[in-house]
Order: C-alpha cells, then structure tokens, then sequence
C-alpha cells in the first residue's frame, strides 16, 4: 500500500535517524515513557509532514506508545527517500513520500494516508486537516483532534475555526513557547544560512542581506546572517515587529528601497508576494533570492519566469533568471523553503523540542480530546515547562527556584513599592 | 606521454566557459583590474608559467593574464583540485594547459615540469602555490634562461623560499603575496571562519546554538572560526598559545581556558593553529562522549591520530563525512573529514570572492614585476603597503563603499608613520 521510492535505501536511513536520535534526548525518554505506557493503543494516527529524520523520530514514539500511523510528505522537495525506506520499514508506519514527486501524486499520497481512518491528525501546513473537511467528511466521526505544526498551518485553521467549519479541536504546535522560540528563530535560522551556503557558496561578510518579515523565522535569520558578519536589513509591514528591529540594531526599510541594496533576499513573512517582479527589476546584478516561509508563494516565482529572458542552472537548487533590463537576478529553491531543500531542514535538536511538546499534545488529545470543542486550544502550560526542563537537563544546565518569600511577593497584590 | 591539453571536447569547452562566466560575476576586484589592462597590455612581452590549483577562480586569473598580453602557461600542481572543464575552457583559448583531475604525485610533477617548459626560452615570471615551481626552476636553471621574477602565495612555501635565499640557493627576486591584510583578513579570517562553519554543519547537521565549541588558536583562522562559531549561536571558548594572541581573544569577548579546563563538557573541538599535536591523547582524555572533534588548520596532524586509534574500539561511518570512534572506555568521539581540512573536504573551500582578493594581489604582484622586476635583488620581498591600500580600495569599490580621503595635513602624519596603530602600521599575521 505504502509508497516509497526504494525500499533497500532502508539501511542508509537507519543509520541517519539513529544519528539525529541521539541529538534527540527529550524524545528518546518520551518514546521510553510511551513504551511503557502504551497511551496510544486503539489509536489511528495520518501525519502530513516533512519526511525526514527527525520526524522518523517522532514516528517511533509514537508507535512505540501502540498507536497504528500512516504518514505523507508535506513538501515534495523535503523527502528523504532513504528515511521514507526506513519508517515503513523498520518503524512500521505506512508512508506515502516519495522526493519530486509531482502534484498528482501528492495528492494521491494524501489519499493513501486518510486510508488508515485517521483518530488523531498530525499536520504541517494544514494540507491533511482541509483535505479531509473537504473531501473526506465522512471520517470526521472518528478523529479526536489535531495538532498543526507550523505558523501558516495555524492560521489557515484558525481560519476555519473562525468560519465554523472546523470540526474537531487543534492544538496549534507553533504557538507553543517550546515550539516557535527555537524552532522557527534558532532551527530557521541557521538552516537558512546553510541552504544559502549550500546553493551559492557565497561569502556572507560585507554583503547586504535583506530579511522581508521579522517574526520569529525572521529575527533567527536575521540574527544568524549578522553572526555571519552580513550587514542586514529588515522590511515590515507590522509596526512593532519593525520597531522591535529597528531596536535590536537593525536597518528597517520599505521593501522597494531595500531591493536596490541587497546582495541576499530571504522572504518569511507567511504572506504571498512578499518579493515581487517589481522589486526584482530593481534589483542588483546577481542578486540572490531566497524563500523560508512555509509555501513557496512568497517571491513571484511565475511572474519571474514569465518575465525572464534567459535562464541558466548555476549550480542545484540555484538558478540564474536574466530580465529585460539586462540584469539577472538568482533564485534558490525554485523560490521553496531553502533550509529544506538545499539543506537539511532543522537540526535534530530543536525538532526535539517541536516533537516532544507534540507528542505529549497527541497524548492530551487521546485522554481529553472527546471532551474538548472544535476550535484552536492553546498547548498547556504544563507541556511546555515539561519538555523545558527535559532539555535543561539534556544540556546540563541547572536553574534557581522561587524562595519562599519570592513566591509569596509574586502572589500578593498588597506588596508594592 | 604528455600531460598536456590538447583539442579538448567541445562540450567540456562549453562546461568551462559557464563556469567561469559564474565566477567571473563574482571577482569583480579582478574584472576591474582586467579591464585597465586590456587596453595597454602590459605583459604583452612575458610568458607567465603558474601553478595554482586550477579551478573556475584561477582560471579567471589566467584570462586577465592573457588579456593582458602575456602568453600563459599553467598546471593545478594537485592532484585532485583540477577542474576538467575550466582547463578545456583556457586550452581553447590558447593557453598551454597540463594536467588534468586524478594525478598520481609523480604524474602532478610531471605536469609542472612540462609547464616550466611550455616556451621555447622558458618562462619570465612565474606565480606559484607551494614553490613547485620555483623548486623545480632552482633545480634546473637550464630550462629558465629568461626568467626574472616570481611570486608565491602560502606561508609555507616563502618560509622554504627564505631558507633557499640563506643559503644563496635563490637566484632570482620571488614576491610574497601571502602577508597582506586584504588577504588574510578576506581570505584566513572571514573565507576559512564561513567555510569551516559551514564544512562542520555540512558534515553534520547538528544545530550550533547552545553548543559548547572549543576554538583552539585564535590566529587569523581561529579568531573567523571563533567569530562565525559564535555568530551561530554557540558557547565559544578559545585556548591559545601566545599571550598576544590570547589576550586579542579575551578582548573578542571570547573566555580564554587551557585546554583541559576548555575540553570538559565540550560538543565541537575545531583545531586551527599549524602546529602538528594540538589534540593528544591527555586531550581525548578529557572529553566529554559524543563530543565532534574537527581541523582547519594547516594539514591532517593537528589532531594526533596515533592517539586516537589506539583509544579506538571501533569505529563506524555515521555520514559521509563523519567516522564515529568507539573507545574502549565505551565514550565516542566523531570525527570529521579524518582530521583534514574540514573546510575542504565538506563544504567547498573559498567562495570565488575571496578569491578575487587573494588573486588581485597576485595579479597586481605580476603586472608590478612585468613593469620593474629588474629593481629587485635575488630574495624573498614583501608587497608593499600601498599595494594592500590599492586592493581594499577596489573591493570597497566593487561593494559600492564610500569613504573619507585624509587632508593633506592627516595624509603627511600617516606617511610619516609618527602615530602608533596609524593606517601605516601594518598588522601582520
């Protein structure tokens, strides 16, 4: 049933999810807790996620608690065909991943993965969560809820949530402090640099890179640019993320002025035509263009195309556009997530915290989901400061306690200065 | 049999010519340097024999020179560095080109000798990489009746230059390209800090922000590890030698540990220092499991090997370019790249505008030599400062950077070097 490119690529992904595993310590103790425990026996799990290591990862927890998973790509350019082998192979979940594959085919592998009749839906992006309150509202019955992992996910079910259509309830992964804290800021941020480095292996000190967004994906990026000794600047649309830019040392323009400065471009903003044809034309000769938002919608990619009077492959997943008024510009990725496709996607280390904080969402969901609404519910406290102090722990690092005293001033209202 | 180039596939012509037009969009110090020449064609008397790994960046030095008027002839002197395409690309462009990827060391020298050869009075100048050379030149004066001048890039190798000089070996001026700010700065610092940076990611994947990251040598390499390491988020400590050295690091804001302080509780170890034995067995002893040993130092000894095999169990190959050692006290270290340059063998070395820096001041040395070798004594001679000044301007003109001119007044107390730490002062490697 399953559908993976290769299944003798299986013993190479072992060895590779074995690898970021043991970078996945708050993980590895769940998946021992689960073992133990079994929350999940009689569950169905559909998960619509990027195929790789670290959701490997996460799979084995899961299915280790007794759960029964399917899984699908979220990103065709994201799957690594030899982690795909390995999860259907050694982890037992039935995955529908295959690497560029086309978008008949990923629709189809959605299909393959709503075939298990899903209890809980694990979701990057919401692709799994529309779908199925689209064209499969007949297993809406069965699911107890879902969790969303990723910012753009959130809002467009939030969307749904807000338009009455959504059906079960859904914890919102991304807004968990132990989530977007370190995920989209350290996890985004460094690998978009290292899809950079990978695509063009240009230097970054001296340049001028331009960071079109400054949520937290864009403050990572645009701290780990400055780290790499590039002078940055930021574009908003938001005035208090901008002034918070402005004071975290940062230049702050309007978009179109910072198109004529920038050696470098990374769009994540979660929004569409965040770099558009017309910014483009303004841009410097060889100017580089990247996307870490999540669709690949936020650079004018067709537009480009359609504009461009040459075309030429630089190097992978780098490609060279010329325009009419003679000057190329160079865009990464096809304009898809650069950290994922010229990269590895986010290290082991922060996916720990975004799959452990999940995980233990998914086994609220299995104790309390029935008795919860439809709508998006914030992760418990309680996850968060759980899979915090796990990962303290991992790096050995201790912290202070209230004192009593402390404790008492924090709670009463009647001492003030 | 020859190794030189000859009626190369037009394919792999077609291959070399993109590469180099994509290298050449970023050398934009040397297309500016290019362009002044290609009027007055200053080399139009000389015949340049190189050796210098012959990649897309050198090869768009070769086309200055050969804009320039020289006639040119060229060998990698590697034997793993040579890009087919780029030598198929130059040859039918009439530059004499030997060697090709996938040398044996005999067959890498063979290859300089024919290229030492190449003209039928020899070459007048050449620019070297490692004094192959050179070497080969002193060895054989014969071959060089017109030789005048050359010029060499690595430390190493105008260290060996300076002992030939001693012993009145050397019988013509050889310049010194390494020791200019521009190129240390551009190239050791900044170039070596990204791409080592890089290399360690590439290799493993591991997320740097948190980790505990021991720098060892804060010299110009060091100190662009150090500050790339912790522009990533990482906990850097750096452990030096040289007081100088570790009092420059200490005012970076980086904490200055010996290393059996420093390797407790370590995540990466990077060694860049040119000294063999950085990392010994008393180290390995100190560290941490799971702890990510790595070099980008001068060559596969900084880390002693012999050590690390004999505390060896197993080992495994955990990614391409990472070999896990199980030690017999069952902690694990992983290694990578086999202790060589991880900057090299896992990320790719220098990007091409570093390169335009480092070959600017080679090309500058060559047209200098071309106008005024006959000057210069038999030795080994620095570039002078305004050269340097010459470089940093073009590269600022290239980045679009404005800057102040000095009045006459500031310009006549920097020449006369009466301030200490003023733009006269040099500060060397």
């Amino acid at each position: 049933m399953s559908m993976v490119r290769d299944l003798s690529l299986a013993d190479e992904g072992a060895l590779k999810i074995e690898f970021a595993g043991r970078r996945m310590p708050v993980l590895q103790a769940l998946t021992e807790r689960f073992a133990e425990t079994k929350p999940f026996v009689g569950h169905r799990i559909a998960g619509c996620l990027h195929v790789t290591t670290e959701t490997a990862n996460m799979c084995k927890a899961l299915v280790a608690g007794g759960a029964e998973m399917a899984l699908c790509a979220s990103n065709p350019l994201s799957t690594k065909d030899d982690v795909a082998a390995s999860i259907q192979r050694d982890i037992g979940a039935e995955v529908f991943a295959i690497y560029g594959c086309d978008r008949d085919t990923f629709y189809k592998q959605v299909q393959g993965t709503l075939a298990v009749k899903p209890t809980i839906v694990i979701d990057d992006g919401a692709d799994l969560t529309s779908t199925i309150h689209n064209d499969y509202t007949e297993l809406l019955g069965d699911i107890v809820g879902g969790t969303e992992v990723t910012s753009t996910g959130v809002l467009r079910i939030r969307n749904m949530s807000n338009a009455g259509v959504l059906r079960y309830p859904v914890f919102p992964t991304n807004d968990a402090a132990t989530k977007h804290l370190f995920d989209n800021r350290y996890g985004t941020g460094q690998n978009t640099i290292d899809g950079i480095l990978r695509a063009t292996n240009m230097l970054l000190a001296g340049s001028t890179f331009v960071v079109v967004g400054y949520g937290w994906c864009g403050r990572g990026v645009a701290m780990r640019a400055r780290g790499m000794g590039a002078r940055v600047i930021v574009t908003e649309v938001d005035p208090v993320r901008a002034l918070e830019a402005v004071l975290d040392g940062l230049q702050v323009m309007p978009i179109a002025e910072a198109a004529e400065l920038g050696d470098f471009f990374v769009t994540v903003t979660g929004n569409r035509d965040a770099v558009t044809l017309e910014h483009m034309q303004r841009m410097k000769d060889g100017a580089v263009i990247a996307n870490s938002g999540h669709f690949d919608v936020e650079i004018a990619v067709e537009a480009l195309r359609g504009a461009a009077v040459g075309r030429r492959e630089l190097r992978p997943n780098c490609v060279e556009y010329r325009l009419p008024n003679g000057r190329a510009v160079v865009l990464l990725a096809e304009g898809r997530l650069v950290g994922q496709s010229a990269a590895e996607a986010h290290p082991a280390e922060v996916m720990d915290m975004t799959f452990a904080t999940q995980s233990m969402a998914v086994q609220y969901l299995v104790s309390n989901g029935k008795k919860m609404e439809p709508g998006v519910h914030p992760i418990p406290r309680e996850i968060e400061n759980e899979v915090a102090t796990a990962k303290l722990d991992a790096y050995g690092v201790r912290i202070d306690e209230l004192s009593e005293g402390q404790h008492q001033y924090l709670n009463d209202w009647r001492v003030g200065t | 049999m020859s190794f030189r180039v000859t009626r190369p596939p037009a394919e792999l012509v077609e291959l070399g010519r993109a590469a180099l037009d994509v290298a050449r969009d970023q050398m934009p110090v040397l297309a500016g340097i290019r362009s002044e020449v290609a009027g007055t064609r200053p080399l139009q008397a000389q015949r340049v024999a190189g050796c210098v790994h012959l990649t897309k960046e050198t090869g768009v030095l070769v086309e200055l020179l050969v804009a320039a008027g020289a006639e040119v002839a060229w060998t990698g002197g590697d034997e793993v560095s040579t890009q087919d395409e780029v030598a198929a690309a130059l040859a039918a462009e009439g530059v004499e080109v030997f060697g090709r990827r996938g040398m044996t060391t005999a067959e890498v020298e063979q290859a300089v000798t024919e290229t030492l050869g190449a003209f039928q009075d020899g070459p007048t100048l050449l620019v070297d990489n490692g004094t192959r050379l050179i070497e080969a030149a002193l060895s054989a004066p014969g071959t060089v009746p017109r030789l005048v001048a050359a010029t060499e890039k690595t430390t190493e190798g105008c260290r060996r230059v300076r002992e030939w000089a001693e012993q009145g070996r050397l019988r013509f001026p050889v310049v010194n390209v390494n020791d200019l700010v521009t190129k240390w700065e551009v190239d050791n610092t900044y170039g070596t800090g990204q791409s080592t940076v890089d290399g360690i990611v590439r290799a493993t994947g591991v997320l740097l922000a948190g980790k505990r990251f021991v720098v060892v040598g804060f010299g110009q390499v060091g100190r662009g590890v150090a500050l790339r390491a912790r522009g990533m988020g990482a906990r850097v400590v750096v452990c030096c030698r040289s007081a100088r050295t570790a009092v420059r690091a200490r005012l970076a804001g980086f904490p200055v540990l010996p290393p059996h302080e420093a390797l407790v509780g370590a995540d990466i170890v990077c060694t860049a220092t040119g000294y063999p034995d950085v990392l010994t067995g008393e180290h390995l002893d100190a560290l941490p499991g799971g702890a990510v040993l790595c070099n980008t130092g001068h060559s596969v000894t900084e880390i002693n090997l012999a050590d690390l095999a004999e505390r060896t169990r197993e080992t495994k190959r955990i990614r391409p370019h990472v070999q896990r050692h199980i030690l017999h006290d069952g902690r694990h270290v992983d290694l990578l790249s086999g202790g060589g340059l991880i900057n090299l063998d896992a990320a790719e070395g220098n990007p091409s505008e570093v390169m335009d820096i480092t070959f600017a001041n080679q090309a500058l040395a060559v047209l200098d030599l071309a106008a005024g070798a006959d000057r210069l004594a038999p030795g080994v001679h620095e570039v002078p400062a305004e050269r340097d000044e010459d470089v940093a301007r073009r590269k600022l003109a290239a980045m679009a950077v404005r800057i102040d001119a000095p009045t006459p007044e500031q310009l006549e107390v920097l020449t006369s070097g009466g301030h200490p730490g003023s733009l006269g002062e040099r500060s060397g490697p």
